[in-house]
Order: structure tokens, then C-alpha cells, then sequence
């Protein structure tokens, strides 16, 4: 009656996939609450239970920061420590709405975050390892340094889910971002650049040409040429 | 014939019961329930035939030293089989006949119930409640010598009659034994139209045990409200002359006979244990439906169940087993016990060789499954599987990638630990349908088997009830410790297999 044992070949064949791959959908939120940057991801299993976890871009793990704190005091009569549940049903819990705060973060520079929930549901529990290890948050953000396990109401999960953006939506709002970094990177060059030459034409005179020559050179994004545009008018402008 | 006379046991004095029997003759009683008021209580007597009991009454009726040919005499005693008693209304006239037994026994054979004992139950109509008490009456007010102090206890019950004349003679029609314990039941229910108002004075006759609540009244119907319990509650609450004021004491003749409206048998559940073996990763324990969809072909439950309900002619069954393994989970070695609770089965007797049989059709029906040790078992037998599933320990086989390169030596550690005991939170996989707690389990022993630099075959013995999956991924944390914990880096299984269930249920038959 023995079986014959799994043959490693059949198992390599395929690509290995890791726990979050093969049972969890991840939903991004980006700029939570309007906060540039401040990104989050939303694992859903498939029966339907969520996981908010930090994304990878999000400024704590993006800008390499040291997590010193988690306090889960959200509010002064809001504590999610206090959180019970009861039963299958997760009576008692706290319900949560897109905008209810889960935590607060303190890095060692002193910078804080907050971490909200995104997703509407009941709380069923957040991760109290934070407490005593906070630096799992940064370290392992989708296995031990999980935020906290949100359960939607019957029937709502997927529904929560499709509000969020998809793995190639994030991608996509990730490359966005890139592209408007460097841009408001080249205006604060371009910014600073006009600054260091109004000082000099205090004191000796200036090539015109070279402001236009900055502005036309980036010709896909319309705020430099705007800002080109105005340049040259205003030069166009008798003086008033 | 005298010499029976004396074999009947009732009063001292034969020629007292003369002058009682007539009148219950004339009454319109049968000859059992003749018998019975008389105070008749051996049961060889009412075993007799009906031609044979016909005579006995007679002898009673007439005089002691009767002469052969008084059966022809009074007229007015003459009771055939075809008028229905006032007592019994039938019950164990035509109730008792060759013509209702086969009728109970074509049933039978219909049906195909097969079974080693059986045992009988009536249900009788409650009027006869009202009967029989007025017969009590009459007898009492007509023989007060002889009949004050006995109350209705004291005559033979009607049930036990029935049972003890067709007891015998269904054995030998059924060839079932009758015993009153049997598992298998045969349900006679009688009706009698023609009398079924006979309780509604009592109604209105006893306010204090039918409260006019009109509310109430109006909702409940006379039939629910007229019950055993409530009648047999009035009746004793009526005095005597209040009762014989309202009902004609001896009961009025009827015209019908009772008639049998249900003929039902029940049989009790029948237990059927043994192991079972998967070999599938794609099968699950039982049906599986997500949002009113079947997902998958068959379960462990239809393949071992579905041919044993068949041999049992079972109505439906149940399946249990001594914990379960998930969808993507094998269970070898000697296997994980297993019952099937077989509900109104209609052949409760299989024989062992036949089990063995069955065995070997389920065996060669598919390759995703394997029984043994296929067996009958009673219903205390049948507590010892639950046992099993919180008790004993379990065994395990899984299948390990870690995440850095590992040497053999970085193994050797999981020999060293015994009884760890990890703290487990209700895993997420499961935690839509459990409520959320940390449950404390024990892995007994482990040992690691080296395949690659990335890959290790895990052995252990857990306490029952472990999470193994979580235990070796660490469930986001929340199973501490863990492997990865353990071994301080992510590990994750990639399979995993049940390589025995200890314990020791139920009876090896097979080596």
C-alpha cells in the first residue's frame, strides 16, 4: 500500500512561488490619506481576509528609515490593543473605514507616520510583535511585520479589493511618480539655476538664450514648457 | 375443556365470573377483552386462536357444567370476529388476523428489511382511553363486589395482548426473533373514524385541564389539544357519576373495524468503522461547495460511503473521522480512522466475509483512496473515534525550501528538541470561519532528512490538533515558534503528508 514518493523534478518544473504568492491578492493604495508617498498593500487571501501591510515604496522602507516605535493609541479614546473579538462572527471588534488610523510609527530620526487602514471592515487583530519588534515592520513587511488583519463584511471583500490599484496599476503609479520626481527635480535645478543667475545679473550681465535653452530642452512635460512659455512672454513684455 | 377452565387463573370462584362475562359478552366485548376485564393475565391463554378463544368465551357465558351444543343458545351472546369490540374496537380481532400479518409481512419483503430481532409498537386511538374506563365504570357499578378497588392498572393492557398473539406468529412470517430491545421497530398506527369525537366532551367536561383561553383555543385544534397525557389528565379528573353522566357506560356498539392508516418500520442507526488512506493531492475530505458550485469530482466521504450506504440500503449517511487532512495532503502508513453512521439502514446484518468484500469493491474503485480493517461496530464503540481526534498524537512527512543554502549538519539540531511547545494563533487561512485564540500544541519530536541545498524532508510527531503548515511558515508570525524561527531564516513547505494517526481504533482485521 505505499505510495510512491513526490519526485523533486515535478515540483522544480514549476517556479517556485512563496506563501503570500500562491495564497494572497495584494490591492495597493498610494498616497493614503493625500500624503505623498506614504503607500500601502492590502493582501487579500482567498477566503476573503485582508492583510494591511506596508508597500515596499512607502518612505519607511523606500528612504531606508529605522522604526524606534509602534503605538496603536490612534486616538485619545481609540486604542487598538483593546481590540476583543468574539466568535466566529469577530463580534465586538472595532469597525474600520477607509481613513481609520491602525498605528502610529516613530523612526529614530524622529519622523512619524501614520498607518491607515484602507479597506473597510472588522478589525480582528494587529500585529502586537510590533511592540516589542518594531524593526519588523521595515525588515519583513509582508510575513512577521504585518499592520493588522481586517476582515470585510460578508460578501464586501472583493468589493474593497477592486478600490484599490491592481499589482500593474501600482507599477504604473510607481513609474508616474519616477517621471514627476525627476521633472520636480529638474525644476528645483532650473529654480535654483535662475536664482543663482538673477544674483549674478545683480552684479554682471546675462545670456538670455540660456534660461530658453533650459525650459525648451524638456519637451515632454508640461509644466517646464508652461514655465517657458511664460519666460519668454515675460521677456516679450514691455517692461512695466 | 374444564380442565382449561381451570387453568384459567381469575377469580376464586369460577361461577362468580359468570354472571360479569355476560354481561361484557352482551356489552358488545370481544373475546380478549373478555379475557382481559376478567382479570385474565397468562399469556399462553390469549395465544390461543381466534376459534379456540371464541370457545373459551362461550364456556365462560354459559354455565360451568354447559352442555356441548350451548353455543347455539343465547343469541344475545354470541360475539363473531366480524362485530367490533367496544373495547378494543377491533384491535385484536382483525388487528390479530392471518390477512393484517401478511399484509405486515409483504410489507417486509417490499421493503427488503432484513433483520435478526424485531420488536412491535402500537399507537392506538385515545378514544379508547374513554372506552376502557367506562367499561371499568360499568363493570364496578354492576359487580361492585367484585370490582371495587381494581382499577384500570389491573387488567392486562391491550398493547401486551397484541404482542403476545402476533409476537410469535410474525417471528415465523419474518423469520425475525421478537425481542422488546430489538433496534428494529414495526410501527402499527390504528385509527378508528367512526369514534374520533369520542373524546371532545372531555373539553369542555374538565376547564381545569383545557383552560378556555379563547386565544389559545382558537389556535390550537381539537387535535392537538386532545393528547395521551391530557385525556388520560381529564379522565382522572372526572368523578365517577360526573363521567357516567356523560358517557354511556358500557361504550356504544360500532359499526367499523380499526383500521392500520401507517405501517412504518425504524430501524437504529448502524455503525461502520474503519481506516482510510489517501493518496491524492486533489481530493477533498467531503463535498465541496463554493457559492452553490460542486468543485471537484468526488471527496474521501462519497468514495469509501457510497457503496457501503448501497449494501446497507441505508436512507442516508453520515461520515466521521478521527480529524481530517487538508485537499493537498496524502495520509499513509497505517491510515486515519474513519466511521460511517448509517441512518435507517434496511439490512442491518452483514456478515464479516461480506464486509470484506465490500472492502475490496471500494479498494478497486479508485486509486485516490485505500481502506482496511472495513467492520460493524455498536454505538459505545463508535464514541472511541472522537477520542482519537483530540487525544492521540500524529505523525508527519514535509516536504522544506529555506530561503539561505543549507549543509546536513544544519539539521542535525531538530533531533535535539523534545516537547516544544508553540503558542498557535487561529491560522488566517481558517480564520473567516473560527474565532480568533492561541492554542498551545506540542511537536514531540523531529528529525530532518537533507535532500539539497535548498530543500529538507521534515519528519515529526505533534500533540493532536497542531497546524504543521503554519508551524513550518510561521503563519505571518503568528505560530511561535517556528521553523523559520528555528532555523532563523523563511522557510516555507511545499508538501506535506500525514505518515500516521496513533491510534488504536478500531480493530486491526487486515495485517
Amino acid at each position: 500500500m505505499d505510495a510512491p514518493i513526490s519526485k523533486m523534478a515535478d515540483l522544480e518544473g514549476k517556479a517556485y512561488r512563496t506563501v503570500v504568492d500562491r495564497y494572497y491578492t495584494p490591492g495597493y493604495r498610494t498616497d493614503v490619506q493625500g500624503r505623498h508617498r506614504e503607500d500601502l498593500c492590502i493582501l487579500q487571501h482567498s477566503n476573503k481576509v485582508c492583510i494591511v501591510t506596508l508597500a515596499a515604496s512607502h518612505p519607511l522602507m523606500a528612504d531606508g528609515k529605522t522604526v524606534a516605535r509602534v503605538d496603536f493609541q490612534v486616538t485619545e479614546k481609540v486604542n487598538r490593543l483593546d481590540n476583543k473579538v468574539i466568535g466566529k462572527g469577530k463580534r465586538g471588534a472595532q469597525w474600520l473605514q477607509e481613513s481609520s488610523p491602525l498605528c502610529r510609527v516613530t523612526c529614530t530620526d524622529n519622523t512619524e507616520f501614520t498607518l491607515y487602514s484602507c479597506i473597510k471592515g472588522k478589525l480582528v487583530e494587529v500585529n502586537e510583535n510590533l511592540i516589542n519588534s518594531p524593526q519588523l515592520l521595515t525588515e519583513k513587511p509582508s510575513s512577521e511585520g504585518y499592520i493588522a488583519i481586517v476582515l470585510p463584511k460578508f460578501g464586501e471583500s472583493d468589493k474593497e479589493m477592486a478600490r484599490l490599484l491592481s499589482q500593474q496599476q501600482y507599477q504604473d503609479a510607481l513609474e508616474r511618480r519616477g517621471r514627476e520626481a525627476t521633472s520636480e527635480a529638474r525644476e528645483r535645478d532650473l529654480v535654483q539655476a535662475r536664482s543663482k543667475m538673477e544674483e549674478e545679473e545683480s552684479s554682471s550681465s546675462t545670456d538670455p538664450g540660456k534660461d530658453q535653452a533650459g525650459g525648451s530642452k524638456d519637451s515632454g512635460d508640461e509644466p517646464n514648457q508652461k514655465r517657458a512659455k511664460l519666460e519668454v512672454t515675460d521677456k516679450e513684455q514691455p517692461s512695466s | 375443556m374444564a380442565e382449561e377452565l381451570k387453568q384459567l387463573k381469575l377469580f376464586s370462584d369460577v361461577a362468580a365470573m359468570l354472571a360479569p362475562a355476560r354481561s361484557l359478552r352482551e356489552a358488545g366485548c370481544c373475546p380478549c377483552c373478555l379475557l382481559r376485564f376478567l382479570g385474565e393475565k397468562d399469556c399462553h391463554i390469549y395465544q390461543k386462536s381466534a376459534e379456540e378463544l371464541q370457545t373459551v368465551a362461550h364456556i365462560l357465558c354459559n354455565q360451568p357444567q354447559g352442555n356441548a351444543d350451548s353455543a347455539t343458545g343465547d343469541n344475545k351472546c354470541v360475539n363473531t370476529d366480524d362485530i367490533p369490540c367496544i373495547a378494543c374496537l377491533g384491535i385484536l380481532q382483525h388487528g390479530c388476523s392471518e390477512e393484517f400479518l401478511d399484509r405486515i409481512q409483504s410489507k417486509m419483503e417490499e421493503e427488503c428489511y432484513k433483520s435478526q430481532l424485531f420488536s412491535l409498537s402500537l399507537m392506538t386511538p385515545i378514544q379508547l382511553l374513554v372506552r376502557e374506563h367506562a367499561v371499568m365504570l360499568f363493570l364496578r357499578e354492576r359487580f361492585s363486589d367484585l370490582y371495587t378497588g381494581q382499577s384500570i392498572d389491573k387488567v392486562t393492557s391491550m398493547k401486551d395482548v397484541y404482542k403476545w398473539r402476533c409476537g410469535p406468529r410474525l417471528k415465523d412470517k419474518l423469520n425475525m426473533e421478537y425481542h422488546h430491545q430489538s433496534p428494529f421497530l414495526i410501527q402499527l398506527m390504528f385509527e378508528h373514524k367512526e369514534t374520533e369525537t369520542e373524546c371532545s366532551f372531555l373539553i369542555s367536561a374538565c376547564p381545569k385541564v383545557f383552560p378556555t383561553n379563547s386565544r389559545k383555543r382558537k389556535r390550537d385544534s381539537e387535535q392537538t389539544v386532545l393528547n395521551r397525557t391530557s385525556v388520560t389528565r381529564a379522565i382522572s379528573s372526572l368523578s365517577e357519576s360526573k363521567f357516567m353522566s356523560l358517557v354511556r357506560c358500557p361504550p356504544e356498539k360500532v359499526d367499523t373495524m380499526c383500521r392500520c392508516q401507517e405501517l412504518t418500520c425504524y430501524h437504529e442507526a448502524v455503525f461502520v468503522a474503519g481506516r482510510y488512506n489517501k493518496y491524492s493531492r486533489t481530493l477533498s475530505q467531503t463535498p465541496w461547495v463554493v457559492d452553490g458550485e460542486r468543485r471537484g469530482e468526488t471527496s474521501v466521504s462519497e468514495l469509501i460511503c457510497t457503496r457501503i450506504k448501497a449494501m446497507f440500503m441505508a436512507q442516508e449517511y453520515r461520515f466521521s473521522s478521527a480529524g481530517r487532512e487538508d485537499v493537498d495532503v496524502r495520509t499513509l502508513g497505517r491510515g486515519r480512522p474513519f466511521l460511517v453512521e448509517l441512518i435507517q439502514p434496511h439490512i442491518s446484518d452483514v456478515p464479516p466475509d461480506k464486509m470484506k468484500l465490500l472492502q475490496q469493491e471500494i479498494n478497486s474503485g479508485t486509486t485516490d483512496i485505500a481502506i482496511r480493517d472495513l467492520q460493524v461496530v455498536s454505538r459505545e464503540e463508535s464514541g472511541k473515534l472522537k477520542v482519537g481526534e483530540t487525544e492521540k498524537t500524529k505523525s508527519y512527512s514535509a516536504l522544506v525550501r529555506v530561503e539561505k543554502p543549507i549543509q546536513p549538519d544544519d539539521l542535525k539540531f531538530l533531533e535535539e528538541i523534545t516537547d516544544l511547545t508553540l503558542a498557535q494563533k487561529t491560522p488566517i487561512r481558517v480564520i473567516h470561519r473560527r474565532p480568533l485564540a492561541s492554542r498551545d500544541r506540542v511537536i514531540h519530536n523531529m528529525s530532518g532528512e537533507y535532500i539539497d541545498s535548498q530543500h529538507f524532508r521534515l519528519h515529526l510527531k505533534t500533540q493532536a490538533g497542531t497546524y504543521i503548515k503554519e508551524f513550518v511558515h510561521g503563519d505571518f508570525g503568528r505560530t511561535q515558534p517556528s521553523l523559520s524561527t528555528l532555523m532563523h531564516m523563511d522557510t516555507d513547505i511545499l508538501e506535506l503528508d500525514v505518515e500516521s494517526v496513533d491510534v488504536d481504533w478500531p480493530k486491526t482485521i487486515d495485517e
